[in-house]
């Protein structure tokens, strides 16, 4: 019994591991401080911010 | 010899009937992977049809996580506050603040580099208010919010019928107008047509709203790194301010009182008894241990709801970057399900765990659909929406953490039907009366208004947590009293 409950665990894991690598990525590719974090010194001026999430919604346009 | 033949007839019964039982695991088990089979059926199919359904999944499957955490810690807030005023027992309680604790401590770091989804509600004395409705309300229901739902993944019907009363009433109280209106001040009636709200809301008719956009908005919304002068998302704001004064110092305050008044003298006779001596700060700091990790089970599911909370907000802002969204609304709206959406276009998306507003979603969807308009209000009009329960996000997570909650129990050999008596089914109803209206009146249950705020580091969590030990404070003397009374009314009978 106890085989099949680490099935369910693998399972759940598998579904919730494909989602983080689904997710997580594309805040790296325009860097935390782009999606309001604080990652770094220079990279918190509303400007930059908005020109990323800007970047991003554009791409998103052409792939629909 | 009759006994021989005895015997061995026992002996074949014996057999027989752990057969029957091993075949009855057997068929839980089957249940639980086909459970599992399909919600991983709902998300790849989705998923197939449109890329965007993967945000619901992600819904889906951390309410998984947390529907199988509830359902393994019992972390059931009720149970925790019933047995400490009803029989001084702390356990669950204790578990339930290190899972707290837990929690802030995962969601720190993510709080620091400012990747949190979490917004701090507006702080004022209606918190307290509202966490007294919501406290009596489940010490009369026999189940919070969140264990509702795990319980229903049990098989208590009990909790279904708590989950309805708590759903229809939150619908119906977000929306009445007419001869509520008399009740509001007309301080609030001002400050709400100060707002501007569009005029599809009708702000001026409605108590809940004039509640919400006359007082409640005019709170400040802080965290405790605000009080402190910190900003919230930031390494000493996180960690100082919100972990620290926020949830370390009044955690470790509380535990000790509950050390204090409920822990310490069991303690001391115990180890009297097995021939140890408590003295000294030492003695009492093992005693304090001791009752620490007296739940262990709690806290370890504690400690894994931390994560997931953690995680889940983590991904769903990563999702909105790639999507290039800050609400769900737009995404329905991509898919084609505009139905139902606000005035601003937006539906409830809160980025981590909540539990009531998408239960009263579901009635508000029902009543729209019967011809009763639910739109014109600030809840359901202005913020939430009212999507259609089969494409609304949050709804996801609360359908799949009672199946999560269904999986364990079935594994577990937990998991039975259990039928409500006249008796149970009113309790369940009235304490879901009161609970709806503490969610309503204080933002959020005691998952949204109370577990996931003090770990965010928001001062409403802990007035709201006030509240609700005092209601149901009220509510164990209030079931004292009924069960007293009752029991004098059945000896009168019997002429005792």
């Amino acid at each position: 019994m106890k085989s099949d409950l680490w099935f369910v665990f693998a399972v759940t894991a598998g579904f919730l591991g494909f989602l983080m690598g689904y997710g997580v990525p594309p805040m790296q590719e325009v860097g935390i401080a782009a999606v309001g974090g604080h990652g770094g010194a220079a990279i918190e001026t509303t400007a930059e911010t908005d020109a990323a999430m800007e970047q991003f919604r554009e791409l998103q346009k052409l792939t629909e | 010899m009759q006994q021989q033949v005895a015997s061995v007839a026992t002996a074949d019964e014996a057999v027989a009937k752990m057969t029957l039982e091993e075949e009855g695991r057997r068929k839980k088990r089957l249940w639980a992977q086909g459970l599992l089979g399909f919600f991983a059926f709902i998300s790849v199919g989705t998923y197939v049809y449109n890329e965007y359904y993967i945000y619901l999944s992600v819904y889906l499957w951390f309410g998984m996580i947390y529907g199988m955490c509830l359902q393994y810690g019992k972390f059931c807030f009720s149970s925790a506050f019933r047995d400490l005023f009803a029989i001084r027992v702390p356990r669950m309680l204790v578990g339930i603040v290190i899972a707290t604790v837990l929690f802030g401590v995962v969601s720190a770091p993510i709080t620091a580099i400012g990747l949190s989804t979490f917004h701090a509600a507006p702080v004022s004395s209606h918190a307290v208010i509202a966490g007294v409705f919501f406290g009596i309300g489940m010490v009369i229901a026999g189940g919070c919010a969140s264990s509702s739902l795990y319980k229903t993944g049990e098989g208590n019907l009990n909790a279904l019928i708590v989950i309805l009363s708590l759903s229809l009433t939150q619908a119906l109280f977000a929306d009445v107008g007419g001869w509520a209106n008399y009740f509001v001040p007309e301080a609030w009636t001002q400050s709400a047509l100060e707002k501007g709200l569009p005029a599809s809301i009708n702000v001026t008719d409605g108590w809940v709203d004039q509640y919400l956009a006359g007082y409640v908005w005019n709170s400040p919304a802080l965290t405790y790194a605000q009080v402190l002068g910190m900003k919230t998302d930031s390494v000493s704001g996180a960690f100082v301010g919100n972990l620290l004064v926020g949830i370390l110092i009044p955690a470790g305050l509380l535990l000790a009182l509950v050390y204090a008044l409920y822990w310490r003298k069991g303690y001391r006779n115990k180890q009297k008894k097995a021939g140890n001596v408590v003295s000294g700060l030492g003695g009492e700091l093992a005693g304090y241990w001791s009752m620490i990790i007296a739940n262990k089970r709690t806290a370890i599911a504690g400690l894994i709801l931390g994560i997931a909370c953690a995680l889940h907000m983590l991904v769903m802002q990563g999702l909105r970057v790639k999507f290039g969204f800050k609400n769900a609304g737009v995404l329905l709206e991509r898919i084609g399900w505009d139905y139902g959406l606000s005035v601003q276009g937006t539906v409830f998306d809160p980025g981590y765990w909540y539990v009531t507003t998408q239960e009263a979603q579901w009635v508000g969807w029902t009543l729209q659909k019967m011809g009763i308009n639910n739109m014109d209000n600030i809840y359901f009009g202005f913020v939430n929406g009212i999507p259609n329960p089969a494409i609304n996000p949050a709804d996801w997570m609360s359908f799949s953490l009672i199946g999560g909650a269904a999986i364990i129990a079935l594994y577990h050999d937990e998991f039975k039907f259990k039928k409500p008596t006249w008796e149970t089914a009113m309790w369940s109803i009235i304490g879901g009366f009161f609970m709806g209206i503490g969610a309503r009146l204080g933002l959020g249950c005691n998952v949204g208004a109370f577990f996931v705020r003090v770990a965010n580091g928001d001062c409403s969590g802990w007035l709201f947590g006030l509240g609700m030990a005092g209601g149901a404070y009220l509510g164990v003397q209030f079931f004292n009293w009924w069960t007293e009374k009752k029991l004098a009314k059945e000896m009168e009978s019997c002429g005792l």
